[in-house]
């Protein structure tokens, strides 16, 4: 342990090392790890406040992402070969077929199966470079990687549902009337994602370390993420449909969903802890 | 039979094998359940005597 | 309760519980009135009162499907108790209790799938609908298979006993809301059937509450026995540890006396090289390395 602390500062942690390395000391500085430079003489001084914390994980993780983007690009990527099994599952259907009735299905479908992608890439970064183990050491409290974990999978979900919805309309709404409502989807995917990571974080920090690590995910997350999928999928079809009177349904699955977030995000904050490793 | 009556009482029959099936179905899950675990449990009691007598040996040898 | 305790009650809770499972049934099938269904074309006088439904017999599903489902949900929450104070103590007892209570859970999930289907296939004609308390108990069904699942996949106890705890509170947690939000999200394709199963007449009360009881003890009993030959099982792995221990400290053991034997023996010998002249002799098959291990 103590040497992977040292090779953290020094940045020489694997291929990553040179990208992960330096956001991770200067991490590591604002967490509050006493740097090379200070190591002998003095301890560090006062802990730093627990959102400078948060920022400082926040900001490690955004970062490495956008120096390498690899993870968004292959989740874009996935995205797109899943419409196109979709384009071949629904070849057949002709014009006779309503697909706006079930396209809010079919979207949350499509951000499910690219979330569970995302959700795991994220976490296998961390182990690969030993990074998880430093940012341990360091004295975090665990609600605040949870909360840090959770925001930059949130993000990393908004940008691939960014390119990932227009493709969708563009492959599967392009001949359809769209109502006047349809812009309104924002809202249940916003909420919708927002448990989605929070869930995803708690179920993936604890699948990492398994053999079958995706599958895994897939069979932990999906049961429990259910209530929130059929909720969304509500909401978004009712807006994709526009259909005069039925926005009191709209309102009430959106509720229902936000309530689910605040409920199972709340226990997965509270569990974090038992899930990593002390 | 009163055509009524026969009304009446019309679902009754279709329905009393999916009744029955019920009955059975939960008491057959139950069963299951029961028999796998009095087999776990004759297989651990051997293991156990197996076990304690080889742990028996090496503390004696060891002494 | 102490385990003792609550070991001897076991068999009398078992025979009392199906005891009263039995009443249940027999009462569900002679004395309880038979539950209204479609309307006739025509009232009818049946015993001095006027119907003017079609009478149901599947209804009587209810009698006993009802509590295993309630059972399974009860024994969940004993589940996740336990897997909270595991959480808060690290008491491996605690972990067996949970675990234990999940199989439980899972056999009756089992049992409410049988009986809940077989119910709908009569009165649907067909074999599933995406209705809110079937959903629920799919959704349930895969929470505790996923629990077990993960269980497997883990190779540390320690790892194994606090995620699974995790896992156990998270599916807790999740699947009364899976129940409200499917309830509660109306459906524009599958009309949602609201069962008011409330209400219930003494003659229909009595049986089902029989039947509650007869089968949460069932179920309790059924848990015990299933805890004495977890703990048993766990017991075997310990001592496998331990033998396995005791091995390898043996092997530790011999290894270290061999290489100590070997070592005096190089030291005589060149000792006697020292002073001897057959030291070429003597020497030569001496200074074979020793074999590693």
């Amino acid at each position: 342990m103590e040497e992977k602390r040292e090779s953290l500062r020094r940045g020489d942690v694997g291929a990553q090392g040179a990208v992960v390395a330096p956001g991770a000391a200067v991490g590591a500085g604002a967490i509050g790890v006493p740097r090379a430079s200070d190591a002998p003489a003095k301890p560090s001084t006062s802990k730093p406040s627990a959102f400078a914390q948060y920022r400082a994980l926040l900001g490690k993780d955004v970062r490495q992402e956008l120096r390498t983007r690899e993870m968004l690009t292959s989740m874009a990527v996935y995205s797109l070969l899943v419409l196109a099994v979709y384009g071949a599952a629904l070849a057949q259907v002709g014009d006779k077929l309503q697909v706006v009735s079930f396209s809010g299905g079919l979207l949350w479908a499509l951000i499910v199966f690219t979330s569970l992608l995302g959700l795991n890439r994220s976490f296998s970064h961390e182990t690969e470079s030993g990074c998880l183990e430093g940012i341990l050491l360091a004295p975090v409290d665990r609600a605040v990687v949870f909360l840090a974990k959770t925001t930059s999978n949130l993000l990393f979900l908004l940008a691939v549902e960014l390119v990932t919805v227009p493709l969708f309309f563009v492959f599967f709404l392009s001949g359809a009337p769209l109502s006047a409502t349809a812009p309104m989807i924002v809202l249940p995917l916003l909420v919708g994602t927002v448990g989605v990571a929070g869930v995803g974080t708690l179920l993936s920090t604890m699948a990492i370390d398994t053999r079958g690590k995706d599958v895994l995910l897939a069979i932990l997350f999906i049961p429990v993420a259910f209530p929130l999928l059929y909720a969304c999928v509500s909401a978004t079809g009712v807006a994709l449909a526009g259909v005069e009177g039925t926005f009191a349904t709209f309102w009430r699955s959106l509720a229902l969903a936000g309530t689910y977030d605040v409920v199972m995000i709340a226990a997965a904050w509270g569990l974090y802890e038992f899930v990593l490793d002390s | 039979m009163d055509p009524i009556l026969s009304e009446v009482y019309s679902t009754v029959l279709p329905a009393a094998p999916f009744v029955l099936a019920a009955y059975v179905g939960i008491l057959l899950a139950l069963f299951v359940f029961v028999l796998s675990l009095w087999r776990k449990s004759k297989r651990t009691e051997a293991d156990i005597e197996a076990l304690r007598r080889a742990l028996e040996e090496r503390e004696r040898e060891s002494r | 309760m102490t385990l003792k305790k609550s070991n001897a009650m076991v068999p009398a809770l078992l025979v009392l519980g199906a005891l009263l499972i039995a009443t249940d049934v027999v009462w569900t099938f002679t004395l309880a009135p038979l539950v209204q269904g479609a309307r006739l074309s025509e009232s009818v006088v049946i015993a001095g009162q006027m119907v003017t439904t079609k009478l149901l017999l599947s209804q009587k599903i209810f009698y006993l499907h009802v509590p295993v489902a309630i059972a399974s949900f009860v024994f969940m929450g004993v589940a996740a108790y336990h897997a909270l104070r595991f959480l808060v103590t690290k008491d491996r007892a605690r972990d067996v209790r949970s675990r234990t209570a999940m199989q439980v859970t899972l056999v009756f999930i089992v049992a409410t799938m049988i009986s809940g289907d077989l119910w709908t296939r009569f009165e649907w004609g067909v074999w599933w609908v995406w209705e809110p308390r079937l959903t629920t108990y799919f959704i349930l069904m895969l929470l505790v298979i996923g629990y077990f699942v993960l269980r497997n996949a883990l190779d540390d106890p320690e790892k194994i006993a606090r995620f699974a705890a995790v896992f156990c509170v998270v599916s807790f947690v999740d699947a009364p809301i899976s129940f409200l939000i499917t309830r509660l999200v109306p459906s524009s394709v599958h009309p949602v059937v609201f069962r008011t199963d409330s209400g219930l007449p003494p003659l229909m009360l009595i049986p089902f509450l029989l039947g509650m009881a007869g089968v949460l003890m069932v179920a309790f009993a059924l848990y015990r026995y299933a805890l004495r030959v977890n703990a048993a099982a766990d017991e075997v792995e310990e001592l496998k540890r331990r033998l396995e221990d005791f091995d390898s400290a043996a092997s530790r053991a011999a290894a270290a006396e061999a290489l100590e034997r070997l070592r005096t023996k190089a030291a005589t010998v060149v000792a006697d090289g020292r002073d001897g002249a057959s030291c070429a002799a003597v020497v030569s098959p001496a200074t074979n390395e020793p074999e590693e291990g």
